[in-house]
């Protein structure tokens, strides 16, 4: 995942690879065979390992690592997992902690190869070679995969993540309350239309429900709370580099968001009287109550509907400008005069 | 009202959630069926719905469809207070429409992966984070009020429907996943950097593409991965998994240790169970824990978590169930601070002693205290309370009580941020402590009188620019003085404020505490907003103030007072001047002979004596046309009745009043001000300007957060610093309802148009042209019948009488001040039954006010079929009924329940007590709660006025007049006739001429 570094787990199980001097180049050119995607259809069950390995000119090997199932350890394992909470919550969890592989080591056995004879490789294109460049790419491949789910290790070594907790759930059983039967969440998403009939039309009262609502603008840095409280995500991912990615998203959100809001407080200036304009008293007020009622006025539409010269009617709109009682925006042929309180264009939007 | 039988319903179009707009078209509020219209309108919409026998079955409907993240932006801008007017389909769903707005501010939105479990394409989507205690309590009270019609749209062949959860967590889902995305890739954001298959899931949360394909093996499991990192945060409590929280308990000794224990959560928050009871075998809990699924598995997974923000968690990871960990008081800190909240916000329960929270007051903090002394010496101020500059300081606080420089030095070196001061644990924050030595090395200073009080009021003030992190506000010196006598202006005793001498009237015990708060507040300089609700006589309170300060002034000065209100309601203050304080002069300033200049103004006010106390009555528009020459003055009192004319602003009637010169302000309204807020500030920086800030910044801390969103933070702090300058009393207040008489009945004086003024004059003139010429019997008392029949159809509507057909508000001034009068009603949610006489009358107000008030307005009269009667009364008396219903005098017969009513009026008068009383009774029958009050529109200085005086002194003589109908008119002699029937001085007020 990360250039250059490997993941713990990747370490974990490459380092025989990588210590054998001998392998040095050989490493080299796996990884480079890995990196370009040639390692296909990597099948993980107990205690093998399967790919296809396709090389730059089409030519395709079969792969297959093979490592002893642990069989007889996992007993004891379980019964240290059932005991000590950590231990517990990793496996819950999907990590394979550095505690847990321990815990293997402490009952005889290793969860990663001690070295290559550990681990039995077979390459269709090289029967003979068992440290081959194609068996070592799948093996970097392999070691991908484990730090994206490191329950495939498991797996690998015999039992899968839901096997482990069942049976670690079982040994707990004596000593709590819990159902026996581990039930899981139903699908409760849908239910028989009959049970609308309780309170068709209306169901109880409706809650007043009060927000603080703020235009919050979280600084990219402070983007995305809850991504950002969870802890390491897929692959140890950590979250602040989630948060990096996916912040800049928030962009498009915020626009939208601040139309709402914009709504809302000019829906709140609507809500003000705006000027009837059979009430009003002289010309000012007709014109004001005018831009109320068309949202805009300009010079030619009012000469048009007094039967004054534009230049006249211009000068009329400024007076009122300069009374404070319409705004301006715009230049020469675009100038509109808007009522006072309405929704101005952003560059011109402070309030006085 | 109209709006409920228009339903929202949850639907998806071609496989995308939506809301769907359906039911009665002539019903829908133009609000809903503007916003949906911008959606697409589905012709066959298939829905569940009860038949008459009550039996579910598919229902074709048609209606407007919005896809849900567009339906968020139409619906959220709605206002709360509009809501009532909907169907409660539609509640629930505009409040989901407010509640995703204000999940999106604040970004509590994951990503995650939907799709198949196998398949290694899936679809990358955005999902609601209800990781707030609140958000949690406020989903699960929508989706417990969700009717069924909310959700009837069936998922399948088999009639089956999404549950109130679901269907609340796929809209939001899908609202925030749509808000959250451009329309085209080519708009899209561009991710920031990072690891490969995060800017791959980014590419497919920004943009209009949303499969995801994994690549390569190492990416198989991907989906489950981060679905299963994401789970806390979006669990809801429901389908079984408990959640987990954790409760921070503080030692009860210096050196002991704190407990963090470990809770489950199941039932929807409900059930707490302490991890440490998760074995117990007492039934009550085992019966909690045993409706969890995989409660220790939950706990334990999310405590390897969790050790991962707070690591002390670890520690207790040994063990083979932990229940608790003990930290030092180090550690505990750290919990307070941050790992609380990075838990909380994670989709973790957390409970820390609020007294050491952020916002708690055992907690060393900064306390300004506003109005103190400046030790340079010289008070800044002088006689006039808060007026000018007023000096502040800073100190340091523990809870209330002050510290000491050298207690506060001793804390702050402990540099423990927990430490144990008179055997309670306090939080000595290092930031708070920087934070308070920079203020208070910086000493004193002074800020604007208008903000240390508004400071004062409300209790805090903002150190950071978002507002999170404040300070306490004390008032000292004029600060706290001002807030005591703010303080007792509520609280003063009737009895310590006799009525003053002059007042002819009784003042009812609340309208006596009314007049003590109004002197009180008024008398320190502030402006007072009394705001009682109609009908409790804001007019003699005022008197009360106006009379008591005259008496006070005595003989040596010329007390002068203005009152600007309406123009339709001027005649009434003359008369209610000269009724309640005949000590006082009312001088009407109006019409075209009015005074142009201040010395034949001050000629015409005070009469032969000018030392008389002299009110001064003037409209709104002419407040504005005299501006100058009422600037002249400096008033003693100046009072704005019907004050909400002021609610514009920018008008400039609300400017003109600003510039009044007034010793005291007083506004009177009868609006709910507190609902209206753009309104409020207004009127309350006429009042006490600068006060409550500016108006920019009041709309932006106060009206859109309450009104759009309902915020109570903003509301609560809105009332601490409004509430003492706002008094509303309301008739069904408890305090106020035994005080009231059972019905309060008033007279509504309004004057007539120009047009109305000159019909009278001519059918006047022509009748008695008439009468004079006959002999005394049949023939001149129908003439004079139909004189006074006439009468009263123009003082009602010139259409009345010419039977033009042109309803115009304007042309009559009664059913202008009406109008005015039944604006306030509906305001205040009450209900008003309309009696006329007159069935055309009746059809004109059910024309006026359908449209006024945008829905039908039932007419119910002789002419219509019993059944009818009998819905519209139905109709009326429901919950969700028009608010107002005209009812013909004639049409009653017996037996009608209208006590929905809580306002009745008399548009025109029968002149039979008896009559106007049965009517009156329709609205009060047994079971009415809220208290009736009586408004009878009397036209000022016509005949109506005339008449309405002759039976207001006889009313009380029994039996009078009791079967005599108008009868009795006809038999009087040309003189009296023709005196009732001049028109008096103030008969007409127009606005223009």
């Amino acid at each position: 995942m990360t250039n250059g570094e490997y993941s713990t787990l990747e370490k974990r199980w490459l380092e025989s690879i990588l210590e054998a001097n001998e392998l040095r180049l050989a490493v080299r050119r796996a990884k480079v065979v890995a990196r370009k995607g040639w390692v296909r259809n990597i099948k993980v069950r107990p205690g093998l390992i399967t790919a296809q390995v396709t090389s730059d000119t089409g030519a395709s090997c079969d792969v297959s690592v093979r490592m002893e199932p642990i069989d007889e350890i996992w007993d004891a394992v379980l019964e240290r997992l059932a005991n000590e909470a950590a231990l517990a919550a990793d496996l819950l969890g999907g990590r394979v902690t550095d505690r847990l592989a321990f815990v293997f080591e402490e009952e005889g056995h290793d969860l990663f190869p001690f070295d290559l004879r550990d681990v039995k490789n077979f390459c269709s294109g090289h029967p003979d070679d068992p440290n081959c460049i194609d068996a070592i790419a799948v093996h970097f491949d392999f070691a991908k995969l484990i730090t994206a789910h490191p329950m495939t290790l498991f797996e690998f070594r015999g039992r899968s993540q839901a096997e482990l907790i069942e049976a670690m759930r079982e040994l707990r059983q004596t000593d709590t309350v819990e159902a026996t039967v581990a039930v899981e969440p139903s699908t409760t998403s849908v239910e028989d239309g009959t049970a609308l009939l309780d309170g068709y039309w209306e169901r109880g009262v409706v809650p007043h429900l009060a927000f603080r609502v703020e235009r919050t603008h979280l600084s990219e840095t402070d983007a995305l709370p809850v991504v950002r409280a969870l802890g390491p995500g897929p692959g140890e991912t950590p979250p602040e580099d989630v948060v990096r990615v996916l912040a800049p998203l928030m962009r498009t959100a915020r626009r939208r968001m601040d139309a709402i809001h914009d709504r809302a407080e000019s829906d709140a200036v609507e809500m003000q009287e705006a000027p009837d304009p059979i009430a009003a008293e002289s010309l000012d007020d007709l014109l004001v109550a005018a831009a109320h009622q068309h949202g805009s006025l300009t010079s030619g539409f009012v000469a048009k509907a007094l039967g004054i010269d534009p230049r006249e009617a211009r000068q009329y709109l400024k007076w009122l400008v300069d009374e404070g009682r319409l705004a301006v925006v715009g230049r020469a042929r675009g100038t509109k005069y808007l009522p006072i309180g309405a929704d101005l264009p952003a560059e011109s939007a402070e309030e006085g | 009202m109209s709006g409920d039988r228009t339903y929202i319903t949850f639907l998806r179009n071609e496989g995308k959630p939506g809301l769907l707009l359906w039911g009665s078209e002539s019903d829908a509020p133009p609000r809903l069926r503007s916003s949906f219209a911008r959606g697409r309108w589905l012709r066959t919409a298939s829905l569940l719905a009860p038949d008459d026998r009550g039996t579910l079955g598919r229902a074709t409907v048609q209606g407007w469809w919005l896809p849900a993240d567009q339906s968020v932006e139409e619906l959220a801008s709605i206002p709360l207070t509009s809501l009532r007017r909907f169907s409660h389909a539609a509640r629930v769903w505009i409040l989901a429409a407010k509640w995703a707005v204000y999940t999106i501010d604040r970004q509590q939105v994951v990503p995650s992966f939907a799709g198949a479990q196998d398949a290694q394409d899936w679809c990358a989507i955005w999902r609601v984070a209800p990781v707030q205690p609140d958000d949690r309590t406020r989903l699960a009270s929508l989706a417990a009020a969700m009717p069924g019609v909310a959700r009837c749209w069936p998922v399948d062949d088999a009639d089956r429907v999404l549950t109130p959860g679901a269907a609340l967590q796929e809209y939001l889902d899908a609202a925030v996943d749509g808000l959250l995305r451009s329309s085209s890739s080519a708009t899209m954001p561009l991710p920031g950097p990072g690891p490969d298959w995060v800017v791959r899931l980014a590419e497919r949360l920004g943009g209009p593409e949303r499969r995801f394909t994994a690549k390569g093996p190492h990416e198989l499991h991907l989906a489950d991965t981060l679905n299963h990192w994401v789970a806390p945060a979006l669990h809801l409590g429901e389908g079984g998994r408990p959640m987990v929280g954790f409760r921070l308990s503080e030692p009860t000794t210096a050196t002991g240790h704190w407990d963090l224990s470990y809770h489950l959560f199941g039932g929807g928050g409900s059930d707490r169970v302490a991890a440490s009871e998760l074995a117990s075998a007492a039934p009550e809990i085992r019966d909690r824990v045993l409706k969890m699924v995989a409660p220790q598995d939950t706990l334990l997974e999310a405590l390897g978590r969790c050790a991962r923000v707070f690591s002390p968690i670890g520690r207790s990871l040994t063990q083979r169930l932990p229940a608790q960990v003990k930290v030092d008081a180090h550690e505990a800190w750290e919990f307070l601070t941050h790992a609380s909240l990075q838990l909380e916000r994670a989709g973790y329960m957390v409970e820390v002693p609020a007294a050491l929270s952020r916002v708690g007051h055992r907690r060393v903090r900064a306390r300004m205290r506003v109005g103190v002394e400046s030790e340079s010496g010289g008070a800044a101020t002088g006689t006039g309370l808060l007026q000018g500059i007023v000096n502040f300081r800073w100190e340091a606080c523990l809870g209330d009580d002050t510290l000491t420089a050298k207690e506060f030095l001793d804390l702050a070196s402990t540099k423990a941020p927990l430490v144990m001061h008179r055997g309670e644990w306090v939080a000595v924050d290092p930031e708070d402590v920087a934070r308070l030595q920079a203020l208070l090395g910086e000493g004193e200073g002074t800020l604007d009188a208008a903000e240390a009080l508004r400071l004062a009021l409300s209790g805090e003030i903002a150190l950071s620019d978002g507002g999170e992190i404040s300070a306490e506000v004390v008032g000292d010196g004029v600060v706290a003085q001002a807030l005591e006598a703010l303080r007792q202006g509520t609280e003063v005793e009737p009895r310590d404020l006799p009525p003053p001498e002059g007042l002819r009237a009784e003042l009812r015990p609340y309208q006596q505490r009314g007049y003590a708060w109004l002197a009180s507040v008024t008398s320190i300089g502030f402006g007072a907003c009394l705001a009682d609700d109609m009908g409790l006589g804001k007019t003699v309170q005022l008197l009360a103030l106006v009379t008591a300060i005259s008496a006070e002034a005595g003989k040596r000065k010329k007390p002068r007072y203005l009152v600007v209100c309406p123009t339709s309601v001027i005649g009434n203050w003359r008369r209610e001047i000269n009724r309640f304080a005949p000590g006082l002069r009312a001088h009407i300033h109006h019409g075209p002979s009015r005074a142009q200049t201040f010395k034949d103004l001050e000629d015409r006010v005070g009469g032969d004596d000018p030392r008389r106390p002299a009110v001064i009555i003037t409209s709104y528009a002419l407040a504005r046309r005299d501006c100058d020459l009422l600037q002249s003055y400096e008033f003693d009192c100046l009072a704005l009745d019907e004050a909400q004319n002021i609610k514009n602003p920018e008008a400039a009637q609300s400017q003109a009043v600003r510039l009044l010169r007034a010793k005291r302000r007083i506004a009177l309204t009868g609006t709910p001000v507190e609902n209206r807020l753009t309104e409020l500030w207004s009127i309350l920086d006429f009042l006490n300007p600068g006060l409550i800030g500016g108006r920019t910044a009041f709309k932006k801390t106060f009206a859109v957060p309450i009104e759009r969103f309902g915020d109570e933070d903003a509301a609560e702090l809105l009332r601490k610093v409004t509430g003492p300058f706002i008094l509303r009393r309301v008739k069904t207040d408890p305090n106020i309802a035994p005080e009231l008489p059972e019905k309060v009945e008033s007279t509504r004086y309004c004057p007539l148009t120009r047009e109305q003024a000159a019909l009278y004059q001519a059918t006047v003139d022509e009748a008695f042209a008439d009468i004079a010429e006959l002999e005394v019997g049949m023939k001149r008392r129908g003439r004079i019948l139909a004189m006074i029949t006439a009468i009263k159809q123009i003082c009602n509507h010139p259409a009345h009488f010419l039977r033009d057909g042109k309803f115009g508000v304007k042309r009559s001034g009664k059913l202008t001040r009406f109008l005015q009068l039944l604006e306030e009603v509906v305001a205040n949610d009450g209900h008003a039954l309309v009696f006329t006489q007159y069935r055309e009358m009746g059809d004109i107000l059910e024309t006026v006010l359908s449209k006024q008030l945008g829905e039908p307005i039932p007419f119910l009269h002789g002419g219509l079929t019993r059944q009818a009667r009998e819905r519209m009364v139905q109709d009326f008396q429901a919950v969700t009924g028009p608010p107002v219903m005209v009812v013909s005098l004639r049409a009653g017969g017996t037996g009608l329940n209208l006590t929905r009513a809580n306002h009745v009026f008399h548009y025109d008068r029968w002149w039979n007590p008896a009559v106007e009383d049965q009517a009156t009774d329709r609205a009060f029958r047994i079971g009415q709660t809220r208290d009736v009050t009586v408004h009878r529109m009397v036209s000022q200085g016509t005949m109506e006025e005339q008449i309405h005086q002759i039976l207001e002194e006889k009313r009380n003589l029994a039996g009078l007049v009791v079967d005599a109908g108008e009868t009795w008119l006809s038999e009087l002699d040309d003189d009296t006739l023709r005196s009732l029937m001049t028109l008096g001085q103030d008969a007409v007020l127009e606005e223009a001429w």
